[in-house]
């Protein structure tokens, strides 16, 4: 593939509720996995912040969320991965900011990867993570 | 490629040396992601001792590709409005590891020819 190595998909340190979509980290044509790990590192506030790690098949114009992190009120780790080579029986619709809490969706992966955060509540201290191994 | 560009290039793989940026987010806690990349890094020259510069102060020079290469520092918060700043350039209050020592850094200049990116500069110190 081109560029495996690791990358930094969000650092967002967050306050006040938001629903922002991060940019995107691109040019990783012929991915055939990643491994994914996604922290929230937790100052004091806040209710549920969720960061969906989302793959593009049309550069940029339809974004697929692939994982769902789901985080509260404590800090944690949690990873998972994915790979290309998982057949889809089904057809997906792609959701986009809607994946259930801790699901992902394999088999689906595009030439970039970025982050969508959604959080409520008001966080305070608070900084989401997501890394990425691409290979 | 622009030929400054690919001077610089020639210079780094030569004589650069192994440098970490580091962009850290948060305060207490915080998280960083780093990247290596090859660096000339020197002190001033006494005539470049002006303007708040002292001897106790580096310039570091990297090459713009080695960031573009590297996508560091990764996913960013979209920027708008008409003052945007390209999200690739290390900003004040990075980190540079050089031989061991965590440096701050102070000021960053990259420098264009024509529209093209050639060359970064900071000046770090700690």
């Amino acid at each position: 593939m081109l560029n495996p190595g690791l990358y930094a998909l969000a650092d967002r340190a967050i306050t006040t509720a938001l629903n922002e979509a991060q940019t995107p980290i691109v040019d990783l044509e012929g991915v055939t996995a990643v491994s994914l790990q996604a922290r929230l590192a937790y100052g004091s506030g806040g209710t549920t912040a969720k960061a969906y790690v989302q793959t593009s098949l049309d550069q940029g114009v339809t974004w697929i969320d692939v994982a769902c992190f789901a985080f509260a009120t404590a800090g944690a780790v949690k990873v998972t991965n994915l790979s290309a080579f998982t057949p889809r029986i089904l057809t997906v619709a792609p959701p986009d900011g809607a994946l259930a809490d801790d699901t992902v969706v394999d088999g689906l992966l595009g030439d970039r990867l970025r982050v969508r955060i959604v959080t409520t509540g008001t966080y305070s201290s608070s900084v989401v993570s997501v890394r990425a191994a691409v290979r | 490629m622009n030929q400054e560009l690919a001077a610089l290039e020639r210079a780094l793989a030569r004589k650069g040396e192994i440098i970490t940026l580091r962009r850290s987010s948060g305060t207490t806690p915080s998280t960083f992601f780093d990247v290596k990349l090859k660096a000339i890094v020197r002190g001033y020259t006494p005539q470049e001792l002006v303007g708040g510069i002292s001897q106790t102060d580096s310039l570091v020079i990297i090459s713009p590709n080695d960031l573009s290469r590297a996508q560091w520092p990764g996913g960013q918060t979209p920027q708008t409005g008409m003052f945007v700043s390209d999200p690739r350039l290390p900003r004040k209050n990075d980190r540079v590891i050089v031989q061991g020592r965590t440096r701050n850094v102070e000021s960053v200049g990259p420098i264009f020819v024509g529209d093209e990116m050639v060359r970064i500069e900071m000046r770090v110190l700690g």
